[in-house]
C-alpha cells in the first residue's frame, strides 16, 4: 500500500460521511431527534479530520517526493526549494480543488461547533447546503480530478511548479483567493438554512457575521495578493488588466461587500432584507462561477489553465444551486419581508442603497464584461474580446462616486437628514478638498480632470474620516477628561466596527491614490541600449553597464546592470534579470527591477539581449506604494472591526434597535 | 409613523410597490438607468474581433480595422532591426497561407518560432498587419505528463 492510497480512502470516508450529515441533519430536525442531529454535527466534524488527513497526506507526497503519483510529477521536483513542493499544493487543478475542499471542511466544522447550540432550526438546513457542497467538491474530486491518482511506473523526477508562479507572491496568494471563494459558502449556507426553515429575521446574520467578515478578509487579501504579484512578475508595468481570471474574482467581492454595508441598514432599521438575501446567494453563485471560470476552463485568459472535463460538472453545479437559491427566494418571498419601508429620501440608508446599487452596477459591468464575448461566439460564432478601456470607462466613473459616497454617508443620519445638518457637516471637509484642488492644479500642475476628480474626491473622504475621529475624541475628553491616546484607545474600543470601518475606509483611499497615479500618470519608455548609452524617463536617466550571466542552484541568471542618476547625481543601481529554470527552457520568467519611493516606482524590465545591446521596457508608476500601504491599513482596519470585544461592550443592553422597532409594531 | 401606509396596502404581490418610498424608487431607476447607458455605450468601442489568419485574409472588411489574430509563428521568420523593431510571419493550419507582421514593443518570454501567438492591431493595404500587442500563448500548463511521457526540456 502506498501513502497515496491513504489519501483517497480519506477521500472516499469523507464522501460518505459529508452525504450523511447533509441527509441526517435535516431529517434529525423533522424528527426532533437529538441523537440524530448530533450524529450529523459528529459526520461534519468527520469530514474536516479526513480533508485534512488527505491534503496532509498530498502535501508529504510533494514534499517527499513521491514520483509515482502523477500530480506530484507535475508539480514537485528535486532541485526545487522544499516550500515550492508545497506551493504544489495549489499549483495544479486537483490540489486547488483540494485546497478548496479542505478549507471548507474546517470552515464547516469551526461553523457547526461554535453554534452547536444555537440556531436550532436553522442550522441542520444550513448543515445540510454546507455538506452539499463539500459532497460536490468531493466527488470531482474522486471521479474527475484525483489528486492520488497513480502512474504504472514511477518516474525518477518531477517537472516542478510552473516557472512564472516560482515568487514569494505566488506562495501565499492561491490559497487565499482559493480560501476567500471557499469562505462564502458558510454565510450562503445560513442564508439558505435561513430560508428553508423560514427562520429569516437577524438571528441568522448574526450568527454569519464573523464568517462574513473573515471571508471578506480572505477574499481582500487574495485579491491585494494577487495584485501585488501581478505587479512583480508579469512585467507589464501594472497590477490589473481586467483578465477574465481577475474579473471572476473580483465579482464576488464586489457583491459581497455591498452586502457588508447593506446588513447595517437591515440589522438598524429592518429593510432590505430580500436584496441582502438576493446578494448574498448571488456571491456564493459568483464564487462557484469564479471557480468554474479558473479551473473549468470556460474563458480563455492569459492564466492558461488547461482545458478539463470539469467545466460542465460545475456548470451543472453552478445551475443546481442557482435554481435551488431561486426557488427558495420565490416562494419564501413573503416571509423574508419585513413590511418597512425608506422613511426619507436622503437619510444614512439610502446612502447605503447608493453605494450598493453601485457595487452591483460595477459587477453587473465587469460580469458583462467577461460573458459577452462567450454568448456572442454562441450567439453568431464570431470571436470578440472585450479590452480594459471598457472596464476603465465603466468602472472608473462608479468607482469615483463610490469614493464620494465614502465620504457622505458617514455623516448622513439614519431615517432621515436635514439639510442644515448637512450643510454643518460638509463645509469643513468640502473647503479642504477645494483647496486641495487649487494646490494639484496651481503647484503639482495636474491637468488630468478624471485624476483631479479622484483626488479631491480622496481628500474629502479623508477630511471626512479625520473629521470623524476628531469629534469622537473631542466629545470623549469633554466628557471623560482623557488625554488624547486614552480617549482615543477607549472610542475605537467602544465602537469598533464603526471605527475599523474608518480605518478600512482610509486604507480603500491609499489604494485609490496608488490606482489613480498608476492608471493615469504613467509613464513608459521601450529602448534598445548598447553598453554605456543613456535612456531618460521622467526625472530619471539610466545608464546601460553591461550584462553578466551565471548559474544559480536550478536556474541560470541573466543580469542586467544599470546605473540611475536622478538630476544628473548618481542614485541608485538597478538589476533586472531574466531566469530560466531547468527543464522549463521554454518558459524564462522576468525579475523586475523595481525601486519604490513614496512618490513613485521606477520599474525596469529586461526584455531582450544579444552581444551588443539589450532591450529595456522602463515605467515610472506614480504613487504605487500608497497601494500596498493601503492595503495593510485595510487589514489592521478589518481586524479592529473584527477582534472580539468583552462581553460587556459587544451589545448594549436591551435589543439592537431593528428588533426595537419590530416590536414596537 | 405617520408614513406608514395601512397594513392591507402593504401586503400582496405589489405591496412592496405601494409600500415603497417614491423618491428612492425613481432614484432607484435613474442609477440604474445610468449604469445601464454607461455599459452599452462603451461596449461598442471597446470590442475587437478575433480571427484565424484564414479568417483575417478572407473578411473584406479585415483592412484598416483594428483586430486579434491568432495564428503560429513561422519557423525561421522572426527579424529584429537594430531599432528593436519585430517582423515576422504567422500562419493558421497551412504554411502556404500567411501574413506578415510588424511589432515594436515587449516580446514576451515565450516568443519563438513555431509558437502560438495572438497579435492586435491593424491590418494595412499594403498587406502587412502592424501590431500593438503581442500575446504568447502558454502550452497549457498545469497538464500532468501521460505516463510514458517524459516532458523533457525543449531542445534550442
Amino acid at each position: 500500500m502506498h501513502a497515496s492510497d491513504i489519501g483517497f480512502v480519506a477521500l472516499v470516508v469523507a464522501i460518505v460521511a459529508a452525504a450523511y450529515a447533509a441527509f441526517a441533519a435535516p431529517i434529525g430536525l423533522r424528527q426532533n431527534n437529538p441523537a440524530t442531529l448530533a450524529s450529523a454535527r459528529n459526520a461534519v466534524y468527520v469530514v474536516t479530520g479526513t480533508m485534512l488527513t488527505a491534503i496532509g497526506v498530498l502535501a508529504y507526497l510533494l514534499v517527499s517526493h513521491d514520483f509515482g503519483v502523477v500530480y506530484v510529477v507535475g508539480n514537485s521536483s528535486i532541485a526545487q526549494p522544499w516550500y515550492f513542493d508545497l506551493a504544489g499544493l495549489y499549483g495544479g487543478q486537483a490540489g486547488s480543488l483540494l485546497v478548496w475542499a479542505t478549507g471548507l471542511a474546517i470552515f464547516s466544522g469551526l461553523a457547526v461547533y461554535v453554534n452547536r447550540d444555537r440556531l436550532h432550526q436553522v442550522m441542520p438546513w444550513a448543515i445540510g447546503a454546507m455538506m452539499t457542497v463539500q459532497v460536490f467538491f468531493l466527488v470531482v474530486l474522486v471521479f474527475l480530478s484525483n489528486p492520488f491518482e497513480r502512474l504504472p511506473i514511477p518516474l525518477t523526477d518531477g517537472q516542478g511548479v510552473n516557472a512564472l508562479l516560482r515568487d514569494p507572491g505566488f506562495l501565499i496568494h492561491p490559497p487565499f483567493l482559493l480560501f476567500g471563494y471557499m469562505s462564502w459558502t458558510i454565510p450562503f449556507a445560513l442564508a439558505i438554512g435561513a430560508m428553508i426553515s423560514r427562520r429569516t429575521d437577524s438571528q441568522w446574520l448574526r450568527a454569519a457575521r464573523p464568517w462574513l467578515l473573515s471571508a471578506w478578509l480572505i477574499h481582500s487579501i487574495g485579491l491585494m495578493l494577487g495584485a501585488w504579484w501581478a505587479y512583480h512578475v508579469l512585467g507589464w508595468g501594472g497590477f490589473w488588466n481586467w483578465d477574465p481570471v481577475e474579473n471572476v474574482a473580483f465579482l464576488p467581492w464586489l457583491t459581497g461587500t455591498a452586502f457588508m454595508h447593506s446588513i447595517m441598514v437591515e440589522e438598524r432599521r429592518g429593510l432590505l432584507r430580500r436584496w441582502n438575501m438576493l446578494l448574498i446567494l448571488a456571491t456564493f453563485l459568483l464564487c462557484i462561477f469564479g471557480t468554474l471560470v479558473v479551473r473549468g476552463g470556460l474563458l480563455d485568459s492569459v492564466h492558461n489553465f488547461a482545458t478539463s472535463a470539469l467545466g460542465p460538472s460545475f456548470l451543472a453545479f453552478l445551475g443546481f444551486s442557482l435554481a435551488v437559491s431561486l426557488f427558495l427566494f420565490f416562494t419564501r418571498a413573503q416571509d423574508i419581508d419585513s413590511g418597512r419601508r425608506f422613511d426619507s429620501a436622503v437619510s444614512k440608508e439610502s446612502g447605503f442603497l447608493l453605494n450598493n446599487l453601485l457595487f452591483v452596477g460595477i459587477a453587473f459591468a465587469t460580469f458583462w464584461g467577461t460573458v459577452f464575448p462567450l454568448l456572442t461566439e454562441v450567439y453568431n460564432g464570431s470571436k470578440i474580446t472585450v479590452g480594459a478601456p471598457f472596464y476603465e470607462k465603466v468602472n472608473g466613473p462608479l468607482f469615483l462616486v463610490l469614493l464620494v459616497m465614502m465620504g457622505v454617508g458617514p455623516l448622513l443620519a439614519w431615517r432621515r437628514t436635514t439639510w442644515d445638518v448637512i450643510k454643518r457637516n460638509f463645509r469643513a471637509p468640502l473647503i479642504g478638498a477645494a483647496l486641495w484642488l487649487v494646490f494639484l492644479v496651481a503647484v503639482l500642475g495636474v491637468t488630468n480632470p478624471w485624476s483631479l476628480a479622484g483626488l479631491t474626491a480622496v481628500a474629502f473622504t479623508f477630511g471626512v474620516i479625520a473629521l470623524e475621529y476628531y469629534r469622537g475624541v473631542r466629545a470623549r475628553r469633554a466628557a471623560s477628561g482623557e488625554a488624547v491616546p486614552a480617549a482615543l484607545t477607549s472610542m475605537v474600543t467602544s465602537n469598533r466596527r464603526r471605527y475599523g470601518g474608518y480605518i478600512v475606509h482610509a486604507g480603500v483611499l491609499l489604494v485609490a491614490l496608488g490606482v489613480i497615479g498608476a492608471e493615469l500618470h504613467q509613464q513608459d519608455l521601450d529602448v534598445t541600449l548598447r553598453t554605456g548609452e543613456v535612456a531618460v524617463i521622467g526625472d530619471y536617466q539610466l545608464r546601460y553597464d553591461g550584462i553578466t550571466e551565471r548559474r544559480g542552484v536550478d536556474n541560470d541568471v541573466t543580469e542586467a546592470t544599470l546605473t540611475v542618476f536622478k538630476g544628473g547625481e548618481f542614485w541608485d543601481e538597478v538589476h533586472p534579470r531574466r531566469v530560466v529554470y531547468d527543464g522549463q527552457e521554454s518558459q524564462p520568467t522576468s525579475q523586475i527591477a523595481i525601486r519604490t519611493t513614496m512618490k513613485e516606482d521606477l520599474y525596469v524590465l529586461l526584455a531582450a539581449w544579444d552581444s551588443q545591446a539589450a532591450t529595456f521596457l522602463m515605467f515610472v508608476n506614480p504613487l504605487v506604494m500608497w497601494l500596498w500601504v493601503g492595503g495593510v491599513v485595510f487589514l489592521i482596519g478589518t481586524a479592529v472591526a473584527l477582534w472580539p470585544a468583552p462581553a460587556s461592550a459587544t451589545r448594549p443592553t436591551g435589543p439592537p434597535p431593528a428588533e426595537l422597532e419590530e416590536a414596537r409594531r | 409613523m405617520t408614513t406608514q401606509p395601512p397594513m392591507e396596502d402593504a401586503t400582496g404581490p405589489l405591496g412592496w410597490y405601494r409600500r415603497a418610498n417614491k423618491k428612492v424608487l425613481a432614484g432607484i431607476v435613474v442609477i440604474v438607468v445610468a449604469v445601464a447607458a454607461l455599459i452599452f455605450t462603451n461596449l461598442g468601442d471597446a470590442l475587437t474581433y478575433y480571427n484565424t489568419v484564414d479568417e483575417l485574409k478572407a473578411d473584406p472588411q479585415a483592412v484598416e480595422d483594428r483586430r486579434r489574430v491568432g495564428g503560429r509563428v513561422l519557423e525561421g521568420s522572426i527579424e529584429k532591426d537594430a531599432e528593436n523593431n519585430l517582423s515576422f510571419t504567422i500562419y493558421h493550419n497551412e504554411v502556404t497561407n500567411t501574413l506578415p507582421v510588424h511589432y515594436r514593443g515587449v516580446v514576451p518570454d515565450i516568443f519563438d518560432d513555431e509558437v502560438d501567438v495572438i497579435v492586435e492591431g491593424e491590418w494595412r493595404r499594403d498587406g502587412i498587419f502592424y501590431a500593438s500587442n503581442l500575446i504568447a500563448q502558454h502550452p497549457p500548463e498545469f497538464q500532468v505528463a501521460e505516463p510514458g511521457s517524459t516532458h523533457a526540456p525543449v531542445e534550442r
